[in-house]
């Protein structure tokens, strides 16, 4: 069953990302140009012209644009995996997700892969696209004065470190939306003010979380920069990975044993 | 015969309001009921409970044996009071989702019932009127051959004319085995098609009984009978 | 055919006159098989249950016999349905009587009156 529910939610959310990262795929692209021309005006500072000096200035704005843009669709990858859940799972449209003979469990499940396929999709594309930009100008950025400088962090960096940093970057993919989906499900139980009660229930979980690091950091009294992996950064990982997996139970329990759709 | 759908001493609270108080029914194979009551009666409450979209306050729900989960969604085939379809899909892509899902859905009768009202399964549903889509939902609910059918005011929205077809498309598709509970204040278009009838009242059952008991008793419709329990 | 129903009596009891109406009418020819239940139920948009029921009456009548496996049909017995016939044409002509009864005819003065009508109609004007 899962595979189905994949399938529909695949469908149900490509309709956002596809006109979103098409966007900035052809925004990425129309910058590369507009870099080069950039570069070729200040190769030959020599004799400007107005002309160029104004194009590049235009190319100039357009990059900063282009960043902004990038900002952009992670906030929006955010924000459209919160308005799909919410909308599938708490709005009219739960009394078809609901109705279907599915498990609560696997209607989450998919809703969270989703999610995590989307974050993915939009790192690679943003990835390639600052790539991009500067293919070909390797040389001229120091290439090997850059080189040097991953490698003496390179050489700082143990095995286990780098590990820590893929893992912890996989459980925040998964973290992030089980923090919004327990915090609909939340939300869902006041009759009225359903979103008003999932960003409180943001707010209470990030104030209840923010209080026991603390407390946890008082009493163990964790070194915070310890090298090359803090009991911190460790603890932390592992804190994430715990409230995650609460924050899956908190959504199943929500919507299979206390499910109130208007 | 085992009873399909079974409500014991079922309650339901929101917040303050009592929506429905320790209702217990039963409701057998093969019959077509009719869940009356005026608005606020608490009849697209007990409705939702049985399809799990809402859970009780207390007391339990038993579909065809079992508690409600998975199973008994296959089993029951339900009809909200809402729209409840993506706007952005297209109608045959919802017989896809139904068909995926619903191991008792038959496409080849939804096509058919599409073609009979003149519906091209290429439309998106945004393009559709509102009684257009609510015929769409009525086709993909009746086109699945389940053991309990429950529709949340099927006529409601609709004109007399459609009223009609739509009762008729209900007899004509309904699996024979398995049974309707059709709740509804627009008693007199559904009344003979009803074997058994339950009143609701203000989240208790009234009355349980079958339609031309209720005639041979009082001497009058269902309809007038109704008026007269819920005269305000 | 149209059916109709009042709201002050079962709805099956309705149904059987219907179904008999059609059946002493010639609608439905002795022998001549009968749609199913179904079929019925939803031309009449009743309860299948409901429909059931008043052509479970009528078979107890023997009007309509059925068979295990082809369905219904009506009978073959055409005195019967000639007495069925008599039956409902002779409370027809009763609800008459007591109709012109209450308007100040008595039952000589009505078939008077029945007679003129017909006079007339011969006579090729509508009176």
């Amino acid at each position: 069953m899962l595979g189905k529910v994949l399938k529909k939610d695949f469908n149900s959310t490509w309709r956002f990302f596809l006109p979103l990262m098409g966007g900035y795929i052809v925004a990425a692209g129309v910058g590369k140009v507009l870099f080069e021309i950039l570069l070729s005006v200040m190769d030959s500072s020599g004799h400007t012209s107005k002309v160029s000096e104004a194009m590049a200035v235009f190319s100039f704005f357009y990059l900063m644009i282009c960043v902004v843009y990038l900002v952009a669709c992670y906030l929006m990858t955010s924000v459209f995996v919160i308005y799909d859940f919410y909308k599938t799972m708490v709005s009219d449209h739960g009394y078809l997700t609901h109705t279907l003979p599915v498990k609560t469990s696997t209607l989450i499940w998919s809703k969270v892969l989703i999610a995590v396929l989307w974050q993915v999709v939009v790192n690679v594309i943003i990835s390639l696209s600052v790539l991009l930009i500067f293919t070909g100008h390797f040389s001229q950025l120091h290439v090997r004065e850059l080189l040097r400088l991953i490698a003496v962090s390179w050489e700082d960096t143990t095995t286990v470190h780098s590990i820590y940093t893929i893992i912890n970057m996989i459980v925040e993919g998964f973290h992030r939306p089980l923090l919004f989906f327990a915090c609909i499900a939340l939300g869902q139980q006041w009759k009225e003010h359903r979103i008003i009660g999932a960003i409180l229930a943001y707010i209470g979980i990030s104030v209840a979380s923010q209080i026991l690091n603390t407390i946890v950091i008082v009493i163990v009294g964790f070194r915070l920069y310890d090298y090359p992996l803090s009991g911190y950064m460790l603890y932390s990982m592992i804190f994430n990975m715990g409230t995650s997996v609460a924050f899956f139970f908190i959504t199943n329990h929500m919507l299979s044993k206390n499910l109130n759709l208007e | 015969m085992n009873p399909i759908l079974t409500y014991s001493n079922v309650t339901k609270q929101f917040g303050s309001l009592w929506a429905l108080k320790d209702v217990s029914l039963t409701i057998e194979p093969g019959h077509i009921v009719g869940l009356l009551g005026p608005n606020g009666s608490g009849k697209t409450t007990l409705l939702k409970i049985a399809c799990g979209l809402l859970c009780p306050s207390s007391g339990t729900v038993d579909v065809c044996g079992g508690p409600v989960g998975p199973q008994s969604k296959l089993r029951i085939s339900y009809l909200p009071d809402k729209n409840y379809l993506s706007e952005w899909m297209r109608v045959s892509q919802i017989i896809d989702l139904f068909h995926d899902f619903y191991s008792n859905f038959d496409r080849n009768k939804a096509y058919e019932m599409l073609g009979r009202l003149d519906i091209s399964p290429n439309r998106k549903l945004k393009t559709l009127s509102k009684g257009t889509r609510e015929k769409v939902q009525l086709i993909l609910v009746m086109s699945r051959n389940a053991d309990l059918y429950l529709l949340d005011e099927p006529i409601g929205g609709v004109d007399p004319a459609a009223r009609d077809y739509i009762l008729r498309t209900i007899l004509t598709n309904y699996n024979e085995q398995g049974s309707i509970l059709i709740s509804t204040h627009l008693i007199s278009d559904v009344e003979k098609v009803l074997d058994q009838i339950i009143f609701l009242k203000n989240g208790s059952v009234a009355l349980q009984s079958s339609v031309d008991d209720v005639r041979a008793q009082y001497q009058k419709s269902v309809d007038e009978l109704f008026r007269e329990v819920f005269q305000c | 055919m149209t059916w109709h129903f009042d709201n002050d009596r079962p709805i099956y009891t309705q149904l059987l006159e219907q179904i008999l109406f059609l059946i002493v009418s010639g609608q439905y020819p002795p022998g001549s098989k009968l749609p199913s239940v179904r079929d019925l139920a939803s031309e009449a948009s009743v309860n299948p249950n409901t429909m059931q029921r008043a052509l479970t009456e009528l078979e107890r009548s023997g009007l309509i016999y059925s068979q295990r496996t082809s369905g219904r049909f009506v009978t073959e017995d055409r005195a019967m349905i000639q007495k069925m016939k008599d039956t409902i044409g002779k409370d027809k002509i009763l609800t008459l009587f007591k109709d012109m009864e209450q308007l100040g005819y008595d039952q000589d003065q009505t078939i008077s009156l029945i007679h003129k009508i017909i006079d007339s109609e011969k006579a090729g004007g509508n009176v």
